[in-house]
């Protein structure tokens, strides 16, 4: 809205009447009222021929400097575009849209509203969750439903200088069709390629120059005021304001309020200040002391509503002085749709603003307080805590930080609110915990450790002293409830924080203090709180369906022991949404210690309602990590699918975000990595697993050495935390997948197969050195077994048999173990032991598919076990028992679509499916995209490909085998006569290396031709 | 960094304490408009001023970085 807006009235114009009411006030071009000048030297534009003929938009380009007249004429442009039958989508740009996010929304709202009314119920879809090309290609696609002229107006470019932003901009209009065209308002020269458009001829160019009011406008604009000059008079204006837009209106407006004209003139030429400041001032000195007031004490305030306007002045009727300036005043507009808010044009609010801080620092503090008040209570805390920033009003933003920090903190503003934190620097409790939390949320640990110590060791606080440290003081129901605060703090500590001893011993060396007794209770409490909680979240059936009891008094039982601090039922908050903050924080928190300690189907619980917490609230970053959770705890489960939707939603999410990078993602990519290899799609796993091998080295270096760098080091294995567990565990997937395709990529090279043998058989060795469940220890050593039997060392696969069987609960894993290396051994009478060990403790424990992680041995045992069964069934030629056992292994895999766990069991499997071929029933797709891909998988191909290549004749032929067609009959079908058919079988045949028809079909299906 | 800052116009005081960073030249230069200078932290500092004076209507007719 910076623009010579000559002069808004109340009325509202046509067009905006026309529009859906649900437009927000972005996509609306601002109202034109009858008093603004229609500029007749600039019409309206239209496509340019010389575009349209390449197929491409043209790019309209309105530049000129502050007041210049550019919003104005884009509004007029649009209403004459729309009257001319095209679409118009507009977009007023803000500082808001430097995100990407918010940009891609910004310009497919406008989009959306330039083809709404053409395109009915297009406002109901939902925004897509990309960014980048593909965001523009959506874009583009969208656009290509208009059936007439789409013009997208972009108005105040300028405040948009993200280069990521200006490239989704650049992309439309690089890529835009004959029939989308770009109007762009801007007072700086854009990043976009404008001497690229100017030679392809796309490019309309409207400079300052364009934009200078001509001396017709000028008396235009004069008469619209009613106003009568002669023309001497008037002539003299539009050379001293040089055709300036804005200086005409505010001369206009000085000059309405009977001030005389001569006069004004003679003084406006001997003024030796700026044209801006004197006009500005001029208009000032015309209004009543009281509404200067106002306007001076309202101007810090981008876009103002009565009551917002009221609550900072202190006067009621703000409402109706608004209105009124906004009726006769041309630097004041108002937008009517919903609650009319006010804007001032920026000329006037930055004069405005200079003239506060000259007239009383003081004075302007005091209206930031209260606008922070105002946005506090509204619940706006991003403003609230700008405007007491402002206002230099410590207790201010301790107050917003108090009743806000959640809500800011899983808006991912966790920046904003450790500055606000260190600003402040109050003594005070909850800011140490919140400050600590937004450290935490920094990804720096070692700050929010100390952050937490230095609160619990410091003299007299609440935690060493005996007395009641708050006792007395009245309990504000509304701030934060410390001790849940503390509490989520720790739990949250406990989990990412760093190995206690490695910490105890940097702080020694850095502070030269010992642990005090008050630090190791700290520490203490943190890894009590852990084994509390999963005490405590066992004991509840579900936990997200239960209102989270008070954790605090978890926290406080170790407190009232260590410190005899008697002190209970404390209110916990009062405000709804600090309630449901605290409860996400506690959900995401649950979620991440049940994890930790392999409490699956309880962790996916948490994040279930984790994620459903954070999506009502509008907090991505918390919705994110909820995702990135269920990710975890389905690969827990074994739930393959699961793994992988969630993981790939996390990564499609955070993509063109702040937090696309974020270390907290790690696990996303991990698991997304091998979700991709499960499927095999082995390019798509090595690039995600190549992120997650740049993040994990982030984070080792930030978590300063704590993930051993190699699988060897695993030293400290009793004091590692549970988040270094699991980020020791993330790095062994990371490595072991890295393993895997390396050997995919490179099998037939010895050299690479022994490498990975050993890289493997080195982590496998490590297992047993650092603290993992056992299901996480079973699930790797029998990943490296898989691995190293593929790499073609049965014998170092016998190492990693004896070291499972060390692994409580893991006999059936050992047994699948053995029955694959017996197998591909050639060994079948161990083979079928094996596998029949599994098979018994299987059926022994059956209790249906869901309940893997109590005893019954998971997924991927289960259904190698049936293959070994199958793929000896088919050696001995016993096909229906092979394809019994095919098919029980195939029910258990194919709702996970776990390709490469059916596939790398042993070579021969491709053969069972090929011989099985038509008889799958339902599983007839996933066994068709697994034969599709059996020969990406076994290593060695079991039988030589073609010499010869068959002819087309003898392919087609070929697909007729498997039919019960004679050999009459085929050649009947294709006009032949039955001895060509012969001719072409016995070439065929021989091609095959076979006899007979039956051998032809199986051979033909070993190859992949059928 | 120092930074000189030449305008076209001459700024008017109720505009002087949009900038408290900046201190005005008081030796006349021949011109009409006001000459201002002062520290500057960096670029994104620099380009804040810019965009204040586009904000007051002011039209910068030289920039230069001054020796320290």
């Amino acid at each position: 809205m910076d623009s010579g807006r000559v002069r808004t009235t109340g009325t509202r114009s046509g067009r905006d009447e026309v529009a859906t009411p649900r437009l927000s006030p972005k996509h609306r071009a601002p109202g034109i009222s009858g008093r603004t000048v229609r500029r007749a030297s600039i019409p309206a534009p239209s496509a340019l021929p010389s575009a349209t003929e390449r197929g491409a938009g043209t790019l309209v380009l309105v530049a000129g400097s502050v007041g210049t007249g550019k919003t104005t004429l884009l509004a007029d442009w649009a209403g004459e575009l729309e009257r001319r039958g095209d679409l118009v989508g507009w977009a007023s740009l803000d500082r808001e849209d430097n995100d990407p996010q918010v940009m891609a929304e910004t310009l497919l709202g406008a989009v959306r509203t330039g083809i709404s009314p053409v395109v009915p119920g297009l406002a109901d879809e939902t925004v897509p969750g990309v960014l980048g090309q593909a965001l523009v290609t959506g874009l583009l696609e969208l656009a290509a439903t208009a059936p007439h002229d789409l013009w997208l107006v972009l108005d105040d470019l300028h405040l948009v200088r993200d280069p990521r932003c200006l490239d989704l901009v650049e992309l439309l209009v690089r890529w835009a069709p004959a029939h989308l065209h770009v109007v762009v308002g801007t007072r700086s020269e854009p990043g976009l390629h404008l001497p690229r458009l100017r030679l392809e001829e796309r490019l309309v160019e409207v400079r300052e120059h364009d934009l200078r009011f001509s001396l017709d406008d000028t008396r235009e604009l004069l008469s619209r005021h009613d106003l009568a000059l002669e023309d001497e008079q008037v002539r003299h204006l539009q050379e001293l304001t040089e055709g300036w837009a804005a200086g005409v209106a505010l001369a206009a407006v000085s000059l309405a309020r009977g001030r005389d004209a001569d006069a004004f003139l003679r003084e406006f030429a001997r003024s030796d200040r700026a044209m801006s400041g004197y006009l500005v001032e001029e208009v000032l000195a015309s209004l009543d002391a009281p509404t200067r007031e106002f306007l001076l004490s309202t101007s810090v305030l981008e876009d103002l509503t009565a009551d917002l306007g009221a609550a900072v002045t202190g006067r009621d009727d703000a409402g109706a002085l608004l209105d009124a300036l906004s009726a006769d005043n041309a630097m004041v507009t108002v937008d009517r749709v919903g609650t009319p808010t006010y804007r001032y044009h920026v000329l006037l609010r930055s004069y405005l603003g200079a003239m506060l801080e000259a007239g009383s620092a003081r004075g302007a503090r005091e209206v930031h307080a209260r606008a922070a008040q105002w946005y506090a209570a509204h619940d706006v805390p991003g403003q609230a805590l700008r405007h007491a920033e402002a206002a230099g009003d410590l207790d201010l933003m301790s107050d917003v930080i108090h009743q806000h920090a959640l809500h800011l903190l899983l808006d991912g503003r966790a920046s904003d609110v450790e500055a606000a934190v260190r600003t402040v620097r109050a003594d005070d409790p909850v800011m140490g915990v919140v400050a600590a939390l937004a450290s935490l949320d920094l990804a720096d640990p070692e700050a929010a450790r100390r952050q937490l110590v230095a609160l619990v060791t410091r003299p007299g606080s609440w935690f060493t002293d005996d007395t009641d440290p708050l006792g007395g003081e009245p309990v504000d129901p509304s701030a934060l409830p410390l001790e849940r605060l503390l509490a989520v703090g720790l739990r949250w500590l406990s989990f990412v924080g760093t190995a206690p001893a490695r910490v105890a011993d940097a702080e020694d060396r850095s502070t030269g203090l010992v642990a005090t007794g008050a630090e190791r209770l700290a520490e203490g409490l943190a890894a009590e709180l852990s084994s509390t909680l999963s005490a405590w979240t066992e004991v509840r059936p579900r936990p997200a369906d239960v209102t989270p009891p008070s954790l605090s008094d978890d926290v406080r039982d170790d407190v009232v022991a260590s410190t005899g601090q008697p002190e209970h039922g404390r209110p916990a908050g009062g405000v709804p949404h600090v309630q449901a903050d605290l409860a996400l924080l506690d959900e995401l928190n649950s979620g991440d210690v049940l994890l930790g300690s392999g409490c699956f189907a309880e962790a996916r619980a948490a994040y279930r309602s984790a994620l459903h917490t954070a999506r009502s609230a509008g907090h991505q970053m918390a919705a994110l990590q909820a995702m990135v959770g269920l990710a975890s705890a389905a690969a827990g489960r074994e739930d393959l699918v699961e793994m992988a939707t969630w993981s790939e939603r996390a990564l499609v999410e955070a993509q063109g975000t702040q937090w696309a990078r974020s270390p907290r993602l790690l696990p996303a990519h991990v698991f997304a990595a091998w979700a991709a290899f499960n499927v095999l799609d082995d390019a798509t796993a090595r690039e995600r697993n190549r992120t997650a091998h740049e993040l994990l080295e982030a984070v080792a270096s930030l978590m300063a050495g704590m993930v051993p760098a190699t699988p060897t080091a695993g030293e400290q294995p009793a004091s590692a935390s549970t988040a270094a567990r699991g980020l020791e565990q993330l790095a062994r997937l990371v490595r072991m997948l890295d393993a895997n395709l390396d050997l995919v990529e490179s099998a037939d090279q010895p050299g690479v197969r022994q490498d990975v043998a050993e890289r493997v058989l080195a982590g496998a060795r490590s297992v047993g050195q650092v603290t993992m469940t056992p299901g996480m220890a079973g699930g790797e050593l029998a990943r490296a077994h898989r691995i190293v039997l593929l790499a073609g060392f049965p014998r170092l696969a016998r190492e990693i048999e004896q070291l499972s069987e060390g692994v409580p609960g893991g006999a059936a894993e050992v047994a699948a173990m053995t029955a694959v290396r017996h197998l591909r051994e050639g060994d079948d009478a161990s083979a079928r032991a094996a596998a029949a060990r599994v098979l018994s403790a299987v059926r022994a424990t059956a209790r249906g598919p869901d309940a893997p992680d109590d005893g019954t041995p998971g997924l991927r045992v289960r259904v190698t076990a049936h293959l070994v069964a199958a793929v000896l069934a088919h050696r001995n030629l016993q096909p229906t028992v092979a394809h019994e056992e095919l098919v029980e292994a195939l029910t258990l895999a194919a709702p996970q679509r776990a390709l490469r766990m059916v596939l790398e069991v042993a070579p021969e499997v491709a053969d069972v499916l090929a011989a099985g071929a038509g008889r799958f029933g339902e599983l007839e797709p996933f066994v068709l995209e697994l034969r599709g891909r059996a020969r990406a998988v076994t290593a060695a191909p079991a039988e030589m490909p073609l010499d010869v290549a068959l002819s087309a004749r003898e392919l087609s032929l070929l697909r007729e085998l498997p039919s019960l067609l004679t050999v009459a009959e085929i050649a009947e079908a294709r006009a032949v006569s039955r001895n060509t058919v012969k001719t072409q079988l016995r070439s065929l045949f021989q091609k095959l290396g076979v006899g007979s028809r039956r051998d032809a079909v199986a051979a033909a299906r070993r190859l992949g031709l059928l | 960094m120092r930074y000189e800052f030449i305008l076209v116009e001459h700024i008017p005081d109720v505009a002087r304490s949009a900038f408290p960073e900046l201190e005005e030249s008081t030796v006349a230069t021949g011109t009409t408009g006001s000459v201002m200078y002062g520290d500057v932290v960096d670029a994104p500092h620099l380009h804040g001023i810019l965009d204040r004076f586009q904000d007051l209507g002011f039209t910068l007719l030289e920039l230069r970085r001054l020796p320290d």
